[in-house]
Order: C-alpha cells, then sequence, then structure tokens
C-alpha cells in the first residue's frame, strides 16, 4: 500500500507545470517518461505453464525465446496501467455507447451467392468449407 | 502536361468538363506516374486495366456533359486493406496474399459511384501494424523527400505509408487509409501532405479489414484541405450495412475561399502533456510559432491540461491487442486466405497457416493480446485499460468547455532514417511514433494533420488539429486557414 502511494506520487512529481508562463507560449517540456516503467522487482517473467496456454490459445504456431522476451516486455509495459486509479469510473466499451443500435426489419437482402462465398477458398470437398479428418487438441509437449 | 496531376480536384475538374484535358490522358499520365515512383514502392497493386476502362467510361460521360461529380475520372488510390471487387486484397501479408474481395468496401464503392478511377491497391504495414510502412512482404515504402542518400532512405510512416506516397507523389490526387492509433495521420505528417481521421462513426468501416474495431476508422490524404473535403462529402454518412455507422445526417462540407476565413475569438488549446521529453526542438518550434501566429491572427490561445496523456498509449496498446487477438481469429486458412499443407489435425493446420500467414509483429500482438484475455488478467488489464480509456475521452470532454479545438504535434519529430527506425522494435517504436495520435483514436473524435514546413534536413515538419465528435466543419476550416498563411514547399511544386 505504501509501495503503490509512493509509485504515485513518483510519477505525478514527474511532470509539473510552469503557472508562471501561461502568458507566454513557450512552454517547458511537461517531463514525460514513456520508456519503459521501473524494474518491478516481483516481476520474474511469464511461467511457461502459461506460455504453452498461450500458444495453445492463440495457435500461431511455437512460441521461440524472442517470442517469450517479446511478451515479457509488453506485459512490463502494460504495468504502468496498473497505478492509475479508476475508482467510480465504469468501462468505456465504445465511444458510441449513447447512441442506440442501428436494427433494420427481419427481412432477407440477399445479396450474396454460394459462388461468392466460395470463391475464395483453398480447398473445398464437393462444396463444402473442408477441415482435416481429427480434431487432435495440442497437448503441452507436442511440439509444432 | 505532367502539372495538370500537380493541380487540385476542382482545377481538374474543371478542365476536364471545359475539354482541355481528357480523362484517358489524365489517367495515362497518372499510370505512368505510378511507374516512374516505383521505387518509393507506394504500390502493392496497380489496376492499370481496370483504370483504363474506367477512364474511357469517365470520358464518354464528359462528352456526353454527364460527369457525374467533380470525383469524375479523378485517379485515386486505396490502402490495400480496404475491398475491392475482383481486385486482390491483401494487407501486406501472405495470409491475404491471394485474397480476391467478392464485394467492395463502401468507401470505395461511393468513391467509384462518383466516377473516380482507382490506380492501385497502395503498400501498408501487415495488416495496419506498424508506423512505418516497413512491416510489409512487399518490401518498405520509401519518403520521397530526400532520395538517393548514401545511409539509406527515410521511412514513409505508417501504416498508410504507400497512400501517402501515391498522393505526395502526384500520381494521385487523393488517396484512401486506414486510422487506429494513427497510421493516417503518421505518414501524412512524414510526407507532408494533409491528413484527415474523420469521427468515428462518421464513415462507413464495412469492407475495411478491421484492425482494432472499436477504433478503426478510413482516412483520407490529399496534398490540399479542399481536395480532402471533396473526398470526405463523397464517402462520408450512414451506412446501414455497417453497426458503428453514426445514423445522422450528413451535411456536405462548403469551406469559403481561405481569405474569407476569419477565426477571431476561435478558442484554440495547446494541451501541455504533449510537450514530451522525446518531442523534437524543430516541432516544438513549430508548433509555438503556429499557436503564436493564431493569437496574433486574432485566435484565443489557451494552454489545457489532458493529465491521462501519458497513460494514453499503454492504454490504447493492450487494447489493440486483445482486439487483434480476437479480430485476427478468422484466419484458419479454411473459408479464405492462405491454407498450410498441414494434415494431421485442425489445430496444427490453424497453427501452421496462421505461423506461415502472419508476420512476427502480428502474431506476437495476438499472443499478447490472449494473455491480457486470460481470466486471471481479463480485470487486471483489460477491464482496467477500458476505464483509463474513459478517463481519457474525459480529457477531450473536459477541454471542449474551454475551447473549440486544439492544436498539437502530429508525430515527435520529422522522418526517420530506416536504419534507425528498426533499431527499435514495432512496440516501442510505435509507443514513440503514435504518441501525439492515439489519444485521439480512443476517444473517437476527429484530427487532422497539415504540413507546416521543411525541417533543416529538408523534410517535412505538420501540425495536428483535433476537434470535437462531427466537428469536421470548423476542424478543417482552420485547417484550411493554416495552410494558407503556411504555404508549405509541396513534393510536386519542384518540377
Amino acid at each position: 500500500m505504501a509501495m503503490n502511494l509512493i509509485q504515485s506520487f513518483r510519477i505525478y512529481r514527474q511532470y509539473y507545470i510552469n503557472i508562471r508562463t501561461i502568458k507566454r507560449l513557450a512552454m517547458q517540456p511537461a517531463s514525460i517518461n514513456i520508456g519503459l516503467r521501473e524494474e518491478d522487482p516481483q516481476q520474474n517473467g511469464i511461467e511457461s505453464k502459461t506460455i504453452a496456454l498461450l500458444e495453445k490459445l492463440s495457435l500461431v504456431g511455437t512460441t521461440s525465446e524472442k517470442d517469450i522476451q517479446t511478451l515479457n516486455d509488453t506485459v512490463q509495459f502494460a504495468n504502468k496501467l496498473l497505478d492509475v486509479d479508476v475508482t467510480n469510473i465504469e468501462p468505456l466499451i465504445t465511444v458510441l455507447e449513447n447512441i442506440p443500435l442501428n436494427t433494420r426489419e427481419d427481412v432477407i437482402t440477399l445479396e450474396n451467392s454460394k459462388e461468392d462465398i466460395l470463391k475464395n477458398a483453398a480447398h473445398l470437398d464437393d462444396g463444402y468449407f473442408a477441415t482435416p479428418p481429427s480434431i487432435l487438441i495440442l497437448d503441452e509437449k507436442s511440439d509444432m | 502536361m505532367d502539372k495538370v496531376l500537380y493541380g487540385n480536384i476542382k482545377m481538374t475538374s474543371r478542365l476536364l468538363v471545359e475539354g482541355s484535358i481528357n480523362t484517358i490522358d489524365l489517367i495515362n499520365l497518372s499510370l505512368k506516374k505510378a511507374v516512374e515512383n516505383k521505387k518509393y514502392n507506394p504500390f502493392i497493386t496497380v489496376t492499370q486495366s481496370e483504370a483504363l476502362q474506367h477512364s474511357e467510361d469517365s470520358c464518354k460521360r464528359y462528352i456526353s456533359k454527364g460527369a457525374k461529380s467533380e470525383l469524375d475520372g479523378i485517379p485515386i488510390a486505396i490502402k490495400d486493406n480496404f475491398c475491392t471487387r475482383n481486385i486482390r486484397t491483401t494487407c501486406a501479408s501472405k495470409m491475404l496474399e491471394n485474397f480476391i474481395p467478392t464485394y467492395n468496401a463502401t468507401v470505395c464503392q461511393r468513391l467509384f459511384d462518383a466516377g473516380a478511377v482507382l490506380i492501385g491497391k497502395t503498400n501498408l504495414d501487415q495488416f495496419a501494424m506498424g508506423s512505418g510502412t516497413v512491416d510489409s512482404i512487399y518490401g518498405p515504402t520509401k519518403n520521397v523527400w530526400i532520395g538517393n542518400l548514401k545511409e539509406g532512405f527515410y521511412i514513409s510512416g505508417g501504416s498508410s505509408g504507400g497512400s501517402a506516397v501515391a498522393v505526395a507523389t502526384g500520381t494521385c490526387f487523393a488517396a484512401i487509409g486506414s486510422d487506429t492509433g494513427g497510421s493516417t495521420r503518421n505518414p501524412a505528417s512524414y510526407c507532408g501532405v494533409v491528413g484527415l481521421k474523420p469521427t468515428y462513426g462518421l464513415v462507413s468501416r464495412l469492407g475495411l479489414i478491421p484492425l482494432v474495431n472499436s477504433m478503426d476508422v478510413p482516412g483520407i490524404l490529399t496534398r490540399t484541405v479542399d481536395d480532402c473535403v471533396i473526398v470526405l462529402n463523397t464517402i462520408a454518412g450512414f451506412d446501414p450495412k455497417d453497426s458503428t455507422s453514426v445514423n445522422r445526417p450528413f451535411k456536405k462540407i462548403r469551406l469559403p475561399p481561405a481569405n474569407k476565413l476569419s477565426i477571431k475569438n476561435l478558442k484554440i488549446g495547446i494541451p501541455l502533456e504533449y510537450h514530451c521529453d522525446s518531442l523534437s526542438s524543430e516541432v516544438l518550434d513549430t508548433w509555438n510559432d503556429i499557436a503564436q501566429l493564431l493569437e496574433k491572427e486574432g485566435a484565443i490561445v489557451k494552454k489545457v491540461s489532458m493529465p491521462h496523456t501519458q497513460y494514453s498509449i499503454v492504454c490504447y496498446s493492450i487494447l489493440n491487442q486483445c482486439e487483434v487477438s480476437s479480430n485476427m481469429a478468422r484466419y484458419d486458412g479454411i473459408e479464405f486466405g492462405f491454407r498450410a499443407n498441414e494434415e494431421s489435425s485442425t489445430e496444427k493446420l490453424y497453427a501452421e497457416t496462421r505461423k506461415i500467414g502472419f508476420n512476427e509483429v502480428v502474431r506476437n500482438r495476438i499472443i499478447a493480446g490472449n494473455y491480457f484475455l486470460l481470466s486471471r488478467n481479463y480485470d487486471k488489464y483489460f477491464t482496467k485499460a477500458m476505464k483509463v480509456r474513459r478517463l481519457i475521452a474525459n480529457d477531450f470532454d473536459n477541454v471542449w468547455n474551454e475551447v473549440q479545438m486544439l492544436l498539437t504535434p502530429t508525430t515527435l519529430g520529422d522522418a526517420p532514417l530506416y536504419k534507425d527506425f528498426i533499431s527499435k522494435n514495432n512496440r516501442d517504436q510505435c509507443a514513440l511514433q503514435d504518441y501525439c495520435t492515439q489519444p485521439v483514436n480512443m476517444a473517437g473524435v476527429p484530427a487532422v494533420s497539415i504540413p507546416i514546413k521543411l525541417s533543416q534536413k529538408g523534410l517535412p515538419l505538420s501540425l495536428q488539429l483535433i476537434g470535437r465528435n462531427f466537428s469536421e466543419p470548423m476542424l478543417l476550416a482552420l485547417a484550411k486557414y493554416i495552410e494558407n498563411i503556411v504555404q508549405f514547399p509541396h513534393f510536386v511544386n519542384k518540377f
């Protein structure tokens, strides 16, 4: 708790507004550090079990050491948000939240043809989209 | 004769109506220019036969005095993440290398209905992920300013770099880009052209291959503000096929001539927090100069504060990666796109297809997004980011109580050299490049980048104007006012 307060204070102290220059338009830089946050001593990097889970969810092939390092950097970068006070703030899901969603009558406006829909498939089976016959779930140890 | 390409749309349209030039000659000139400028690599596909066919149709219309609009016969370019019927649309990826859409994106359809002639599909960072147009399977797009360097080339900016270069070189009068975190304004800034990001919901996204559904918008790149207005008038307005398109009547914008514009008592804000460490002194000076100029001309210029600006880039980064991991799930090789030769199981097929079909940047964003969306992380990162997004949007709402528009930098400096740009990884680079542009996407408000002057190196320096939702008329009026005063030395003026 004390750690959070000190960190918050540090962040806010990082930039200052020079009130005396309100008349002059040449400003002092709001000294904001957009580099990486200071190393959080508890952060050890992501567990290999989680990496395996992510591989399974992402289905983009195996993650290299470089990919894992990139992910760790990304998470460290994202951790800068953890200190922001969002008490009583609702999530903003869409900027159109105050505009009712447009609806239309439930009538068919058939514009698609079967030919168009199938046209870009690399492989068809008798006019059907087709996947390989077996769904073998990738287990943690399987190597791609 | 080339010179006609370097003018503006209104002038060219008049010449076409008068018969001083005809569309077929105009389009042939444009296609020739596309070949001359191949060294900058702005186009993935040049639609030569389609362009010639459409130029003939347009020519016939002019002869029978039946031109469809001011855009009839005008050469344009479209970023290769907009679907164009029967013309391959690749997103600069192996995944969609051979994808041929069966429909036109609404933006494209509206332009074609107005008679505009497509010269080609332009280069971009793969799936619009990047700010340099360097991560494309077709190679990087090079900035037109200062060629033949020993140290290599300057980047065009991204991800709509190809569109910016197509316009800057005079190959086209206008180009369509997309803007999720600055992808239209960033290359506009580096290439010295006008780049507009319209209000979210003003322009249809139907057919724009999605990156971040809650932030993507089609963008416009032109050499002049007037040309930008002509294009916006053609593409803006409700589209029932896009559920995020706002159903409100769009009134075509009519800007008076520049010398009739007045900015007296217009309230313009300078957000302090946009002045960060990495801002170059040249951009700072330019920003200062224009602020003082506007004040001299009668505007009320004041400092404002947007306290959550420093969190915007992190927040954007998280939301971007989360939406990406969801949007990219459609690419499985089954219904369309690249399909790997892997038949042992469905999951192996998907994994192999996506490993080959996507580049490293895309794959890493998918993985990161999935990390933040894990149940254990969902509230900590994704929900948190959505809450911080509201704080950022509120910052904008609050300033509109004090001022009508904001004046900020677009990019933190002039265009970097390619070798310097790639020395940082994609995410770190985006954090720097997108600093002033992405808060706008978080709030959904409109913004325009206008070229002001050249840097000491001889590269364009631009500034950004931001307005409240649907304030495009005022925004573009102020942009035109500034454009008229600064008289930026366009690249095409050299010829």
